[in-house]
């Protein structure tokens, strides 16, 4: 059990937006568990606009077209 | 037309009829130091509410320069200002020689010691103005075109404190020295409740404090009010835990804070550097400070500044 608790407004939001659930659940490792930390980046970056971040940007376009 | 060896006639009198309700200044209250652009437009004194409003962002402005300091109310007011002078000629005549000055002192007790070491930090500023509030609630300043600005001091000046004996308490004091011209010919007021002005208050401070040595993009630190030393983790917790309301530099360089948590076991707050960002290095130094007063009061810490602290 770690002692710290965390809420997801305690995170910097605009950076979480600029990175992946993976740098994210890495940089955050030490305040919990891999499920919860991929939980709190899912409540700032719901998983649609994850996909269509990691995705590369000929994928994106092909998606957003149809 | 030209002004060649035309007097100027500086005493052209003036009608002396008196109204039923004119303005009589009571006793002062305490000074508000003002900066030297501070102004109340014609917008601003609109009403009681603008020109409170005006005054409450003046205190709270992000910029320490631009900012209003509410100094403490007195508890013992002394008009130490000098008479003006005459001389008396041969003849016994006699013709005023000068106006003297204002010199105004406002002994305190609210704050003590600390707050007036605080006061004590602006000792040195020669270009400080004022504004200063009566018993009635009147705010006066100086008058420039249809504005109220701050009068300009000779000085603002807290004395060292007077140590207290068997009969009395500690004398803690500030004054204020300035021209006659700026309280009487170029006075200017606006008349506003005096509850609301007793109720304003200078910024608080917020000093960190490291809990242990940084852990390389990791370090906690705890966050206690500047003068009564109250740890603010149990009053404002949640709403200090976020990256907002902080700063972290690197050289000069700003370091991302990914995240910023209670850790409730030291009441601390635990901050998370991006250890990726290119301005990031191991080594450090860091040094951690608030962002705006604005922004930490956004998120629900108001009348509050942080303050700096190095980080090895």
């Amino acid at each position: 059990m770690k002692e710290e608790q965390v809420l997801v407004s305690n995170f910097n939001q605009e950076w979480a937006k600029k990175v992946t659930k993976k740098q994210f659940v890495k940089q955050h490792a030490h305040l919990g568990d891999e499920k919860f930390l991929e939980n709190e980046y899912d409540k700032i970056v719901p998983p649609k606009q994850a996909l269509q971040a990691e995705l590369p940007k000929e994928e994106v376009k092909k998606n957003s077209e149809g | 037309m030209s002004i060649l060896n035309t007097n100027v006639c500086v005493t052209d009198g003036a009608n002396t009829g008196a109204d039923n309700c004119p303005l009589d200044v009571k006793l002062f209250q305490f000074i508000i130091k003002v900066s030297n652009s501070f102004e109340l437009t014609d917008a601003d004194m609109e009403s009681k509410e603008t020109v409170m409003a005006a005054l409450l962002a003046a205190i709270n402005a992000d910029n320490p320069l631009l900012r209003a300091y509410p100094f403490p109310p007195q508890v013992t007011f002394t008009d130490n200002s000098t008479d003006p002078a005459f001389q008396t000629f041969g003849s016994g005549a006699a013709a005023p020689a000068n106006d003297g000055m204002y010199n105004w002192m406002f002994q305190f007790i609210k704050g003590g010691m600390c707050l007036s070491n605080k006061l004590r930090r602006f000792n040195g500023d020669t270009n400080a103005k004022f504004l200063v509030i009566d018993a009635a609630g009147n705010l006066y300043g100086t008058k420039v075109g249809t504005s109220l600005k701050g009068i300009p001091a000779n000085y603002i000046y807290t004395d060292k404190v007077k140590a207290a004996t068997y009969e009395a308490v500690a004398v803690y004091a500030y004054r204020v020295d300035f021209r006659p011209i700026y309280f009487n010919e170029n006075l200017a007021f606006v008349n506003l409740n005096l509850a609301d002005l007793l109720d304003l208050s200078g910024l608080q401070n917020i000093v960190p404090s490291l809990v242990a040595a940084r852990a390389a993009n990791l370090f906690t630190v705890k966050l206690k009010s500047g003068c009564a030393n109250t740890d603010l983790y149990d009053l404002y917790g949640a709403e200090l835990a976020d990256v907002t309301n902080f700063q972290v530099t690197e050289a000069g360089k700003v370091i991302t804070i990914t995240s910023v948590t209670q850790v409730p076991n030291s009441k601390g707050f635990l901050f998370t550097l991006d250890a990726t960002d290119p301005d990031y290095t191991a080594g450090g130094p860091f040094i951690l400070t608030g962002s705006t007063v604005t922004a930490l009061a956004g998120n629900g810490v108001e009348g509050f500044e942080i303050q700096t602290l190095n980080i090895a």
